[in-house]
């Protein structure tokens, strides 16, 4: 997305406050679709920034106290102070403080740290519907002369209050100094009695210890849990499956209308093979991770995620893994990037790292095609079994994260982890505004991602499996000749087909990556894996699901009849170079899939590794590990299924 | 696995939260955990003189924060946390 361009005169302004006190929904209220996604520089938080009627707004991350070392406070520190280097922003001309009216004095100690760094100060005091439901009604004309800075009560949810906000930020001035004998916590208590009134009972926190009740019950919650589970994962492959069809369709019709109407040579190639096919590969998953991350911003704002993290909590402690690990890997089920994304909501570095590294260990959405075809080949004919060992591999990979996670841990990583102590907030309607916006922000970073570093790989990919260009084997050319005096033209478009994936086949034989994928067998050849499948391996560093299209060019079997029994079954039955072994024997066809489930082969992957750990280091480990373990645990299911006979 | 170090000198009627009973009131009186620890119990609301209700008891146990003024809010933790954190038991 293109960057927000700043006025000359704006007025530069820093949103802060808690966690769950609806700051980013008052963000995308004031900021609509307009906001500019970055890192705050030298970090791994992530900046929102937008413009509003001349105010530059920068959302920071949720914090309860500006001191402590967790990396959000920190972020608030340097931008408070002007201190983020690379950033044009400088000292803000004011803060925005959201506050949340159901628990004003805890909220009003950050406004006190606030109030002493000597900056003009707003507070949007947001929930104050929620407040009244709860009992209490906040005078906000009282707290604005206790505090001495205007105060505009708010309900982000609705909107309501969110157009004063402008207005108090252009006429904000710094407050009076908290006084310095007094203890900020004091102060706060002092200030929240001063403008606080009960209104009748509350039935807001009955209602909600009610549902904890259940939600948090070692049985019952769990019973929940994996309901929601099982919702979350069904409602994401069965409604994705709609639109994921017809990216998949435009993707093909481009293709197909770029080869209509381009002469044949290296630029169509670059274009419809390398681009268009790589491209959209990649993007077909576009509408599985939106969804996911829509269902998980629901989850979210609903408050049942908090609860689900304190239930997983005590499941992860033996693996050194916090409750707070349990978001990432969840996401990870859709794509490993958003997942290790999502890790910097984790306090603790050691528990942070842990659970970077073992996330691509969850069986993503691009590992399906590949199981898919696996599991076709191994149970043709037992669906049945072909369930089983399909959900086996989603347990084989979470066994392995949690495994991992538990050596990480007790070894590199060992530390005495941070306390899992966790705010549940009150449960509320999700917003469904919010989470489209930042739904949306989400699926436009995976579209930057597949327009620059996926393109890349994939013009890298197709130029080695393009290069260098060889002349087409004689029986390819007599292939042609026999076509052209086929008695029909169905024969003849049958016998040209075979000529066209023949000769796919010897070109990418004879390419770099050919010549790799030789180079590299005598590597793989003890997991029983030939030239061939060494070369879909390679092939799959750029992303997993591009192995099937690879082997289909490879064993020369279009990829679009790889949807049929019959192309199913040639592809089974596609021999090795001596004519006789075939490439997807059952003992290799256990090795790959145990390969799959394991290896690590995504380089987006790896490079969000590093940028979210700051360095490659940590990559090489996880790039390492799991390619060790992969073939550690390959070599053993492919002994094991020739022992066995399986 | 967990050190977290204890130095606040408890009353006699003070016991650890998790000796609470459902529904029961305290009022904390120390919770001398390790710097970071600390800090983060300290900016959730936990800190001294904090009336507090134990929502749910076990491994991790749901505490709520009483709130002077009204109003409150709920806190998860494990229970070696709560173990460390003293409170004088009140009367139903």
């Amino acid at each position: 997305m293109a960057s927000i361009e700043t006025p000359a005169k704006a007025l530069r302004v820093v949103l802060i406050g808690n966690p769950n006190v609806g700051k980013s929904t008052l963000f995308g209220r004031l900021a609509g679709a307009r906001v500019h996604t970055s890192n705050f520089p030298g970090t791994t938080q992530e900046a929102h920034t937008t413009i509003i009627d001349g105010i530059e707004l920068v959302d920071l991350p949720g914090v309860y106290s500006l001191g402590g070392d967790q990396s959000e406070s920190a972020v608030c520190r340097e931008a408070l102070a002007g201190r983020v280097p690379g950033a044009a922003m400088g000292r803000p001309d004011a803060v925005c403080v959201v506050v949340d009216a159901t628990n004003l004095p805890r909220n009003l100690r950050l406004v006190g740290e606030v109030i002493r760094l000597g900056l003009p100060v707003v507070i949007a005091l947001n929930l104050v519907d929620e407040a009244e439901k709860h009992g209490l009604r906040i005078d906000t004309d009282a707290l604005g002369r206790s505090l001495g800075c205007e105060v505009v009560a708010t309900v982000a949810s609705t909107g309501a209050g969110v157009d004063k906000i402008a207005g108090a930020l252009r006429r904000a001035r710094p407050p009076e100094p908290l006084p310095e004998d007094e203890p900020v916590r004091a102060w706060a208590e002092r200030v929240s009695m001063g403008c606080t009134t009960s209104v009748g009972a509350s039935s807001g926190p009955e209602m909600t210890d009610r549902i904890d009740d259940v939600i948090t019950h070692p049985l019952l919650g769990a019973a929940v849990f994996v309901a929601v589970m099982t919702g979350l994962f069904w409602v994401v492959f069965k409604l994705a499956a709609w639109p994921m069809g017809w990216i998949d369709s435009a993707f093909v019709m481009l293709g197909d209308f770029v080869t209509g109407v381009m002469p044949p040579g290296a630029v169509r190639s670059l274009l419809v093979d390398g681009i268009i096919g790589g491209v959209g590969a990649t993007l077909v998953f576009l509408p599985q991770i939106c969804l996911m991350f829509f269902l998980i911003t629901l989850l979210e704002q609903s408050g049942y995620l908090p609860r689900a993290a304190l239930l997983v909590d005590r499941l992860f402690r033996p693996f050194g893994l916090p409750g707070q690990s349990f978001v990432p890997l969840l996401t990870s089920h859709a794509c490993a990037i958003p997942g290790i994304i999502a890790c910097r909501g984790i306090p603790d570095r050691r528990e942070r790292l842990a659970t970077i590294l073992v996330a691509p260990f969850m069986s993503c959405t691009a590992r399906i095609p590949v199981y898919v075809l696996l599991i076709s080949i191994l149970f043709a004919d037992r669906p049945a079994l072909a369930a089983v060992a399909f959900s086996g591999c989603y347990v084989l990979g979470a066994g392995a994260a949690l495994t991992t996670s538990a050596i990480f841990r007790r070894t590199f990583l060992r530390g005495v982890p941070r306390p899992m102590v966790l705010e549940l907030p009150s449960y509320r309607r999700p917003n469904l505004r919010s989470a489209l916006l930042l739904t949306i922000d989400r699926g436009l970073g995976f579209l930057r991602k597949a327009g620059t570093v996926i393109l890349g790989i994939m013009v890298v990919l197709w130029w080695t499996g393009t290069y260098p260009q060889s002349d087409p084997p004689p029986e390819v050319a007599a292939m042609r000749a026999q076509a052209a005096d086929a008695g029909s033209p169905e024969q003849a478009a049958a016998i040209e087909t075979e000529a066209d994936l023949l000769e796919a086949r010897y070109a990418k034989a004879n390419s770099f990556m050919g010549m790799a994928g030789r180079a590299i067998e005598p590597v793989f050849r003890p997991l029983g894996f030939d030239w061939q499948l060494s070369v879909g391996v390679l092939s799959s560093f750029a992303a997993r699901e591009v192995f099937v299209s690879t082997m289909a060019v490879v064993l020369a079997t279009g990829e679009d009849e790889l949807h049929s029994e019959s192309g199913l079954r040639r592809l089974a039955t596609a021999t090795r170079d001596d004519g006789e072994t075939r490439v997807f024997s059952r003992a290799t066809s256990w090795s790959l899939l145990v390969f799959y489930v394991l290896a690590m082969l995504c380089m987006p992957t790896l490079a969000v590794t590093a940028r979210e750990t700051g360095s490659w280091r940590w990559s090489g480990v996880q790039f390492a590990y799991m390619t060790v373990l992969a073939y550690a645990g390959a070599l053993i299911a492919y002994h094991a299924a020739l022992i066995f006979g399986s | 696995m967990t050190a977290i170090e204890t130095t606040c000198e408890p009353a006699c009627e003070a016991v650890p939260l998790t000796q609470l009973g459902k529904g029961q009131r305290g009022r904390v009186q120390c919770c001398s955990l390790d710097g970071c620890c600390g800090e983060l119990i300290d900016s959730l609301g936990l800190g001294e003189d904090t009336l507090i209700s134990i929502c749910r008891r076990g491994d991790p146990c749901i505490v709520r924060v009483h709130h002077r003024c009204g109003g409150s809010c709920r806190i998860g933790l494990r229970r070696e946390i709560g173990r460390r954190i003293m409170v004088r038991p009140m009367e139903a």
